[in-house]
């Protein structure tokens, strides 16, 4: 077995080994000591937006129902032996699972059985051992899970502005797919899908906690399937997207005592390498700190208006694939008046630039803030395998952070930050009340 | 310095009423400080909750939000965060800021101090002239909350419980809502305000809770510092409520346009963390629905696929506990028997070995999980002094490890169905 490979950081002083098994699995363990908890998880970079894709045994594209990653997550959970769950628990571990747009995460985390507790991992994610009538019973749950979203109108007002703003693009689909697609989800569908993009070179394993990382590797080594195909080809179909939202707006009525509005900004930028988006993505998050963070004139003119409250949050999320957004919003007494303001402070800055002392300071709480987030092994781990599935390492943040210049800023706001690409998601209480 | 392995808060009396409750240690790369300032829970909350609203807005230095972010931020962007909370069956008033270790940072840069006198200064020096606060800050924060209160109906699930707890509770001090009520609000003044403010200083106990790479004296002197002045009092809180009498459960069914049913159960245990048959309790709790392989889970969710979320949590002060499910209406009463079941298999004494070794494991894996979260290690130790039962975190092990399969079922015997809470969907939606 080959040696690990360090990756340090000097402002973390931390230190993360790497190394890839012989079938073909990245691993990345970072050792904290003094920690009593112990985290992994293993990700696969397949998600919701993954649905046309050509099959490992095929040639042919083919279009699973919305919804599939989201139930392979939850199907994976089953075994002969019963819930996996249950058998963390056993061991004294806690897991679960998330999927996304573009991955699926499965952990836990334990203070003590680490190591039976990671071979579980690695056993239930690569074999899958869930019957038929699993499967059945599975579209109960999820069908539950997916009327939860629904009353859920934080939830509602955003999966509203993604349907508005994608016009072709799977983003604008639900990851738990809808009770009619979920239906026509089967084993077989399940089990091609789990073929095709649960492969080790497809999937990344991030542990944190106080432990030998020689010793950890070892171990993954050993309960990690040895492929000997070779670096599985994925082939993946994304239909062209055309660069303005859809929709400029959509709104719905549901039990709410007030008005919420989102506003959304797609992303047209084409160039979705590593390092561009890594870029933009920091560079992003400043201008929104500068614009809207509670430093911000924008922000405090709305508050004392009381055209937005406690609830108003701005933030940037981008993906590969294709997917990139800027959502903004909160409650609101005045839903017009708040977009109006809105836009205007956008017209304004855009004529003016950012604030130059502000927009430094900003760069230096972003430091610190980031800092405080590697506090914990759950974090650091999601944290460094959500960048690292991207192409990027997070520990790159400070150097990047350090290097961007007002003027990318000022290019940034004004590409992304205007009407020309916004989309206003609104939920309206049932009956007027004014 | 030593590395302080079993989380165990060095607690010391730093003026009348006032304790300093210090962890050093050097696991973290934050600095962690909390202030709190805790009451009954009763008439009042409104009071309690608008003051902290408003101490969040401003200062007599720093007054207004920009100003407070620009402070924060020029301490390496610490976050502050002010207002109320339910802690322990308290109603808590918590400052608190999280700064980066100092020790992680350029050059010394006096963090801690720096982080001190930001919280003295939120505390002490509010944004108030001749004995009332601002009064646009006043009226802005009042609406705010209100309309905070308003919205708890938008997510189902914490209006269920919340609502669970009120009807269960009508004659007890735990209904009160931490954040008050719309009308408690509304009648709120600038001068009564700020009346309430004094007299929650000069008679309510304050504590400060320092986590991180800090050294202990400095801090409590610094604590006594801030705090000086204040005379000599009780600084009590109540004596714990007698437990309402015994009586039928009460189903209550609520309308609401919505999908999805949610259930709560609101359960008492008829004991509480200062008892020696708590461990019992939260084993109990665990066993039933506090995890992922607890009974209900296991039968509802993953046998019957009735729900997807289907769980119970236990609280201390007086060990309510509350089950919460998501379900298709028509699989209410089903939900409901199998619960009834897996409560009458429990008083049986139904528990296999393998149980209660898996359950044991995962209540563990819980009190040392906190070790690792600043946080709840402070809202923990804060919960378990204002409820008489100060431990550490080892010997709260100890005590889960020592627990019985006899244990459980005696507190199995004496659980009591108290409140059955159902919000459901109207029927047919409208829209327009």
């Amino acid at each position: 077995m080959k040696k690990l490979r360090i990756i340090r950081s000097d402002v973390l002083r931390a230190s993360v080994h790497t190394g890839e098994t012989s079938g073909g699995l990245r691993a990345f363990y970072w050792p904290m000591a003094g920690f009593a908890r112990y985290f992994a998880l293993l990700a696969v970079k397949y998600g919701s937006v993954d649905n046309n894709f050509v099959p490992r045994a095929g040639r042919k594209p083919i279009e699973a129902p919305e919804g599939i990653a989201h139930f392979l997550e939850h199907k994976l959970f089953e075994n002969k032996k019963g819930d996996v769950g249950g058998q963390f628990s056993a061991l004294g571990a806690s897991s679960n699972a998330m999927t996304g747009f573009d991955s699926t995460m499965y952990f836990f985390s334990c203070t003590d059985n680490f190591e039976k507790s990671l071979r579980l991992l690695l056993k239930f994610v690569n074999r899958p051992d869930f019957g038929e009538a699993g499967v059945e019973r599975e579209k109960g749950i999820i069908g539950q899970e997916i009327l939860m979203e629904r009353d859920n109108p934080d939830w509602r007002i955003f999966s509203n502005m993604l349907k508005a703003m994608y016009v072709r693009h799977p983003a604008r689909t639900d990851v738990a797919g809808t009770p009619e697609s979920v239906a026509k989800i089967n084993r077989d569908l399940l089990m091609e899908c789990h073929r095709t993009f649960y492969h080790p070179s497809n999937m990344v394993l991030v542990a944190a906690g106080a432990f030998d990382p020689a010793e950890i590797h070892a171990l993954v080594e050993g309960a990690s399937p040895k492929e000997n195909g070779g670096r599985a080809e994925i082939r993946r179909i994304y239909p062209d997207e055309p660069p303005a939202p859809g929709e400029k707006s959509m709104t719905e009525r549901m039990d709410v005592t007030r008005p919420k509005v989102l506003l959304g900004f797609k992303d047209r930028e084409k160039d979705y390498s590593p390092e561009a988006l890594f870029r933009r993505d920091i560079i992003t998050s400043i201008v929104l700190d500068v614009m809207f963070g509670r430093t911000s004139r924008l922000y405090n003119g709305l508050y004392s208006r009381g055209l937005i409250d406690g609830t108003f949050a701005a933030s940037h999320s981008s993906y590969e694939k294709g997917i990139g957004y800027t959502a903004m919003g909160g409650d609101t007494n005045r839903p017009r008046e708040m977009v109006d303001a809105i836009m205007g402070g956008l017209r304004r800055a855009a004529s003016r630039g950012l604030d130059a002392r502000e927009f430094h300071r900003k760069r230096k709480k972003a430091i610190g803030a980031f800092l405080s987030t590697f506090d914990s092994p759950d974090n650091s781990a999601v944290l460094f395998a959500h960048f690292h599935m991207r192409g990027a390492n997070i520990f790159d943040y400070f150097k990047v952070m350090e290097r961007v210049t007002l003027g990318e800023a000022n290019r940034r706001m004004r590409s992304l930050l205007n009407e020309d690409n916004c989309t206003v998601s609104r939920i309206l209480p049932l009956a007027s009340k004014k | 310095m030593q590395e302080n392995h079993h989380f165990r808060f060095t607690s010391v009396k730093a003026g009348e009423g006032v304790s300093a409750h210090v962890l050093p240690t050097r696991k973290f790369k934050t600095t962690t400080i909390c202030l709190i300032i805790g009451r009954d829970l009763d008439e009042r909350a409104s009071h309690a909750a608008l003051l902290g609203e408003v101490l969040k807005r401003g200062s007599a230095k720093y007054p207004d939000m920009r100003a407070i972010a620009g402070q924060t931020e020029e301490m390496y962007g610490a976050s502050f965060g002010c207002g109320v909370s339910r802690i322990g069956g308290k109603q808590a008033l918590v400052l608190r800021l999280i700064m980066p270790n100092e020790h992680f940072l350029p050059a010394r840069t006096r963090l801690l101090e720096r982080g001190f006198d930001f919280i003295e200064e939120m505390l002490l020096r509010p944004l108030a002239s001749a004995g009332a606060f601002n009064k646009d800050v006043v009226r802005r924060e009042k609406t705010n909350l209100q309309a905070r209160i308003a919205s708890l109906v938008n997510s189902k699930f914490e209006y269920a419980q919340r609502r669970c707890i009120e009807e269960m509770c009508r004659r007890e001090r735990f209904r009160f809502y931490e954040y008050g009520n719309v009308e408690g609000i509304a009648r709120l003044t600038p001068r009564m305000l700020f009346t309430f403010y004094g007299e929650l200083l000069e008679t309510r106990p304050v504590d400060v809770y320092v986590v991180g790479d800090v050294d202990e004296r400095k801090v409590v002197e610094r604590v006594r510092r801030m705090m000086k002045g204040r005379r000599p009092g009780d600084y009590l809180f109540a004596a714990p409520e007698p437990e309402p009498s015994p009586r039928r459960p009460r189903t209550v069914t609520e309308k609401q346009e919505m999908e999805q049913t949610r259930l709560c159960v609101g359960l008492r245990t008829h004991t509480a963390v200062r008892n020696a048959d708590f461990p019992a309790a939260m084993m109990y709790d665990v066993l039933l629905g506090g995890y992922s392989h607890s009974r209900l889970f296991r039968v509802i969710r993953e046998k019957e696929g009735l729900a997807y979320d289907v769980y119970s949590h236990i609280e201390d002060s007086k060990g309510l506990m509350i089950i919460t499910a998501g379900l298709e209406k028509r699989n209410l009463k089903k939900a409901l028997r199998i619960i009834g079941e897996q409560m009458a298999g429990l008083r049986a004494g139904r528990i296999s070995r393998d149980e209660m070794a898996k359950t044991r494991k995962n209540a563990v894996t819980r009190f040392m999980s906190i070790a690792d979260l600043p946080l709840l290690l402070i809202q923990d130790h804060y919960s378990e002094m204002v409820n008489g039962a100060v431990a550490c975190l080892d010997e709260w092990v100890e005590r889960i490890k020592g627990v019985t399969a006899a244990d459980v079922k005696a507190i199995a015997e004496k659980v009591t169905v108290d409140t059955i809470y159902v919000l459901e969907p109207r029927g047919k939606k409208r829209t327009r």
